[in-house]
């Protein structure tokens, strides 16, 4: 055939594939009526055309995939590759081009949608889990309605929902390989799970297909392996499954081993029957066999609906026996006789008492506050209390409780007397000091409400802060890091909290664990009006995480405690309650004030967006914090650091640093103790260009709080600055060690490294800090480092280093693009610009770096970029005189980025000039 | 413009520093047409040594999914070359010409004596047949592309890019200088002409 006949031909086809089967042949006949010869072609092709799925009914069946490599999903999401098939759907990686990420793309299956509401259900239930975030479970983030045409000619709808695309393995395939786990491993994956699973139940959602091939152990952000709960609110038949019942064509979606029998009965789902599934999958992960064994899915059927499970010990010699009883407790047939609660499980896989007293029937709850059995605040628990085994009756646990019940009456009573040996005061503490570390993890809101943010938040730092006072105790921040800590255990014990709410009630729990074989040492539940009192609260819980600590270290040193001893922790406890926590080994609350702390705490959760907004904010709560309180010098502290902050991004104005240093005074004085004044007050001093003050300062901060690794951050960038990097480095070294898991210190130690023309050394750093998640600031000096490198290397390496440089300075630029789409304005000043012009001028391309100057220069001329930046620039221009005249401007003002002018590499031009000499000298360097 | 030599290392320390690649696709995008077959032999060697090495690294099932593995080779190259998610179509549409070609090369070295069982396969999932699924025999689908070329050949690009380089019809279009609906008319008429041919080849054999 001829070119031009193909163009006929194509033509032709067109139109009539369009057209219903039996007028094709006409059609074509005549519209090919001059060219008779393409006719047969043409009909031969149009026999060929895939016309419709309907016509094709096989088609679904073998056809790979739904979706093709490159095909746009909603205009937006590029198919990449095709991942896998499940019962629902294929699962596509697919790359979102507005956004420029990777992720996973879901397209379902329509034929298998039965239920007439089931896309209704499906989409409502899209919606509502697109607003569900938990780390443990995989983020949904849209569904679109993909309108596919072109391979089967007729419009289809096929609904997509994208999602995280996540990395690892599944929970399935590990348990093939490594089954059972052992239970410490069990239980970390099972926090984890449940917790993704309680905030689904939060939200209403149900689950309804949970199990092994539905979890995901991913790698995210910072390299840590999480288990991730996916594919919520679906009903899916699993492959492996549809293949083992294969012959049975009319079972019921979902996996039929994990399902609740009510669902197999019935097809009926609740949170129940999420529970169900959730005990299922314990049993699973910790047992060698199955619950129900069945070859067959009759079989398997009849074992759920009429049998019993084979008890997991009967499967598993090593299992704990509370374990048994919490597994079986969710397998009950009867859905009311499970456990309500995700959480619940989970406490009772803990070991934790509480939740066992609600086990029994009958006995009323108490609306989240500690139950009966539960001593109230001042009375001394039986120290063994946390270790009785969950599934213990109610009587027998009173039967326990009651001697001591009778002994705490009978020192109430002697309280006078034995005031005297009661022994954990300050100073008593300081002559045995506890000697051990918890690391103490952020607590977590479940609740979704971001007005909780600043309780939990609050309530870490408080508490943490009032350890950080106990003497002996070294607390670990494991801030932002809490994924880390289940393979990464840095201390012998662990402190850890999450906040949890439904309709009716808040609930924030809180547990201390020893490490050492991950028993409880001490948890409690508070409900909404504790937690109300943020003061008593985080008195409360350092108070009892002290006291646990002495009793587990002293239960440790002598295996056998005698009766004496116990009658001291009473008396202790009593005393405390008499006379109050004023005086306890805790130190002082920073306010009397709840309603002054609320503010304080919304403060510091604003403080730590770091923007310019919310710093703003964060001024005016600490403001009405202070004024609640005219005697909270934690609140002043604090404002002064934001009005620091605030310098970050506003013009040079040198009444915020008046303002700043007024606080931080103020701070001192109304508490001399308080080592978060002091270093505040150190680092204005050293904005001042005190010198001699701001080390005192520092010094100061550091003896009243040693472990307080931000003052010893700050104080290592402070003698950095006078060219003792060793030193410095030692102290970052040491604040690593405090706040393992703090990203400033190595962001900081990266910086200091490329003050100190360390570049090479500073790249390692900065590269693995840069590597999870790259503030712009990380990423400059990182690009920094990569330029200097360059520059004092040649050939290879130094191309290499100048190509590394450059893709900083591009993922700066798109970083700042993104922001600019966002809220459409141009960052300003642009740290890409500032790169850009640096770099280039570096590569010896003035020409390239022209257009970046300029825009630097414009910036300047606003008095939105500081001269210290712009002086870098010109050195490298080789215009000596401007940088210094720059310079000289900046030291009008103290400009905060002059503080490294002695050690700046690059500044080294100017080190011969008469003036910058002058200028060093005039700063006191 | 400044002529610069193609195939020297591209410029450092100049973010918008066109490396050669890139600079050998505006040149083509330009159309210059003798361009072409430089810019395929750059990158030909790079291409085929990740062929190489997913076939004996991950299939075992003897099953090739090109566009998963030109794909991965466009961003392996973007962050070498500075290659922009503009290019990106572009390069697509001239590597996955290559691409086919060094698969069948490819097969046809593996297959050379041996059994139907072990010989390679390339799943195209656009061309899924009802009754034969979407995995092709490379030789025998490498010589009906050829017999398209010679037909017509702007056919045989269409299926190449969208079976090969897994581009859209917009980009297709976009790089034939036709609208997309062209592209998916040629689409569908190559991809009727295909299956007349396998089905044809089917009863030929038999007969």
């Amino acid at each position: 055939m001829a070119p031009d006949e193909w163009e006929r031909v194509k033509l032709v086809f067109d139109i009539a594939r369009r057209l219903p089967k039996a007028e094709r042949e006409s059609a074509v006949r005549s519209l090919c009526a001059d060219a008779p010869h393409l006719v047969d072609p043409i009909l031969d092709l149009l026999a060929n055309h895939l016309s419709s799925t309907i016509e094709n009914p096989r088609l679904y069946a073998t056809a790979a995939t739904a979706l093709s490599c490159g095909d746009v999903v909603g205009g937006r999401f590029k198919i990449v590759r095709f991942i896998a098939a499940g019962g629902m759907g294929e699962v596509y990686e697919a790359f979102d081009l507005s956004l420029n990420h990777r992720v996973a793309l879901k397209a379902l299956r329509l034929d298998l949608l039965t239920e007439p509401d089931a896309l209704v259900r499906f989409r409502r239930e899209i919606l509502i889990s697109r607003d569900v975030s938990h780390e443990s479970l995989c983020r949904v983030y849209d569904f679109i309605e993909h309108e596919c045409e072109d391979s089967y000619d007729t419009v289809r709808r096929v609904p997509c929902l994208t999602m995280e695309l996540l990395e690892g393995e599944s929970l399935a395939s590990v348990l093939e390989s490594k089954r059972p786990l052992e239970i410490p491993e069990a239980l970390r994956l099972l926090r984890e799970i449940g917790g993704g699973l309680s905030a689904l139940h939060d939200r209403g959602i149900i689950h309804r297909d949970l199990k092994p091939s539905n979890i995901v152990l991913a790698r995210r952000r910072n390299d840590v392996v999480r288990a991730i709960v996916t594919d919520f609110g679906l009903a899916k038949i699993d492959e492996a499954e549809r293949n083992l019942f294969e012959s049975h064509a009319n079972f019921r979606a979902g996996a039929p081993f994990f399902m609740a029998p009510e669902t197999l009965r019935t097809g009926q789902v609740g949170f129940a029957s999420d529970i169900y599934s959730f005990g299922m999958l314990i049993d699973e992960m910790v047992t060698r066999s199955r619950a129900f064994p069945a070859r067959s899915l009759p079989e398997l059927y009849y074992a759920k609906l009429w049998e019993s499970p084979i008890p997991p010990s009967k499967r598993s010699s090593s299992l704990p026996e509370h374990w048994e009883r919490t597994i079986l407790r969710c397998l009950e047939p009867a859905p009311e006789d499970r456990f309500e609660r995700v959480c619940d499980i989970l406490d009772a896989l803990e070991g934790n008492i509480k939740s066992t007293a609600r086990q029994s029937k009958g006995l009323p709850s108490t609306g989240g506050t500690a139950v009966a059995l539960v001593p109230e605040r001042g009375v001394e628990p039986v120290p063994q209390l946390a270790a009785i085994p969950t599934a213990q009756p109610r009587a027998s646990l009173l039967r326990r409780q009651a001697p001591w019940a009778a002994a705490a009456a009978a020192v109430v009573c002697g309280t006078v007397v034995l005031g005297v040996v009661a022994y954990p005061t300050r100073t008593a503490a300081a002559r045995d000091p506890l000697a051990t570390t918890i690391e103490v993890f952020d607590i977590t809101n479940e609740t979704r409400r971001a007005e909780y943010n600043h309780v939990c938040s609050g309530t870490t730092q408080e508490v943490m802060r009032r350890l950080m006072n106990v003497e002996g105790v070294r607390v670990v921040p494991l801030r932002a890091a809490r994924a880390h800590a289940p393979a990464r255990t840095v201390a012998p014990f662990s402190l850890d909290g999450a906040l949890q709410a439904d309709d009716k009630r808040t609930v924030l729990s809180v547990s201390l664990t020893d490490n050492k074989d991950g028993s409880l040492v001490w948890s409690e539940r508070f409900d909404s009006a504790r937690i109300g009192r943020a003061l008593d609260l985080q008195e409360n819980i350092a108070e009892n995480v002290v006291a646990a600590l002495q009793r587990r270290l002293a239960a440790r040193s002598s295996q056998v405690q005698g009766p004496a001893e116990r009658l001291t922790r009473v008396a202790w406890r009593v005393r405390q309650v008499l006379v109050g926590p004023s005086d306890s080994l805790l130190g002082r609350p920073p306010t009397r004030s709840n309603a002054a702390f609320d503010l304080y705490t919304r403060g510091r959760e604003l403080m730590e967006e770091i923007s310019p907004e919310s710093t703003t904010s964060a001024v005016t709560l600490f403001e009405r914090a202070l004024q609640e309180d005219p005697s909270f010098a934690l609140a002043s502290a604090s404002l002064a650091e934001a009005h620091i902050g605030r310098m970050n991004y506003n013009a040079p104005d040198p009444g915020s640093i008046e303002k700043a240093r007024q606080y931080a005074d103020l701070a001192v004085r109304l508490d001399p103790e308080l080592a978060e004044a002091h270093a505040v007050l150190a680092s204005i001093q050293q904005m001042q260009w005190d010198w001699t003050a701001a080390e005192a300062s520092y010094l100061h901060a550091l003896k009243l709080k040693p472990g307080y690794a931000r003052a010893r951050r700050w104080y290592a960038g402070y003698i950095a600055q006078n060219g003792r990097f060793q030193e410095a480095f030692e102290h970052l070294r040491r604040a690593l060690a405090d706040e393992p898991f703090d990203r400033a210190t190595p962001t900081t130690q990266g910086f200091l490294l490329l003050m100190a023309d360390k570049a090479e050394e500073a790249i390692k750093v900065l590269e693995e800090t840069v590597e999870g998640r790259g503030a712009l600031g990380t990423r400059r000096n990182l690009g920094q480092a990569y330029a200097r490198a360059a520059y004092l290397s040649q050939g290879a390496k130094r191309k290499l280093y100048f190509e590394k440089a450059f893709i900083e300075a591009q993922r700066v630029a798109a970083a700042e693009a993104r922001y600019q789409s966002k809220t459409g304005e141009r960052p300003r000043p642009s740290v890409a610009d500032e790169m850009f012009a640096q770099f280039h001028l570096m590569a010896g391309n003035a020409g390239a770096a022209e257009p970046y100057v300029r825009r630097l220069q414009r910036d300047l001329d606003h008095n939105l970029l500081s001269p210290v930046t712009m002086a870098w620039v010109e050195c490298l221009r080789g215009r000596n005189s401007r940088a210094l005249d720059l310079l000289e401007s900046a030291a009008n003002w103290k400009d905060r980025r002059l503080l490294y002018l002695k050690v700046s590499p690059f500044l080294e031009t100017l080190r011969g000039e008469p003036r910058f000499k002058a200028l060093v000298n005039r700063m006191r360097l | 413009m400044k002529k610069a030599n193609v195939l020297d290392p591209p410029a450092i320390g100049q973010p918008d520093a066109p490396g050669a690649v890139t600079l050998l696709l505006q040149r083509w995008r330009t159309g210059d047409g003798d361009v072409e077959a430089e810019l395929v032999s750059h990158f030909y060697p790079d291409l085929k040594r990740i062929a190489q090495v997913r076939m004996r690294t991950e299939r075992a099932d003897h099953t090739l999914q090109p566009t998963a593995l030109v794909s991965e080779f466009f961003l392996q190259l973007a962050k070498q070359e500075h290659l922009t998610w503009e290019s990106r179509s572009h390069f697509l549409a001239m590597a996955s010409t290559a691409m086919r070609r060094i698969l069948i090369d490819y097969a046809r070295a593996h297959d050379a004596g041996k059994r139907e069982g072990s010989r390679i396969r390339i799943q195209l999932d656009d061309l899924a047949l009802p009754h034969r699924g979407s995995l092709y025999d490379a030789a025998e689908l490498n010589e009906l592309l050829d017999r398209l070329e010679a037909e017509e050949p702007r056919m045989a690009k269409v299926v190449d890019m969208r079976c090969f380089g897994g581009l859209t019809h917009e980009e297709i279009g976009e790089i034939l200088g036709v609208d997309a609906r062209t592209v998916k008319r040629d689409w569908q008429v190559a991809r009727a002409w295909l299956f007349g041919q396998l089905r044809k080849g089917q009863v030929d054999g038999a007969g």
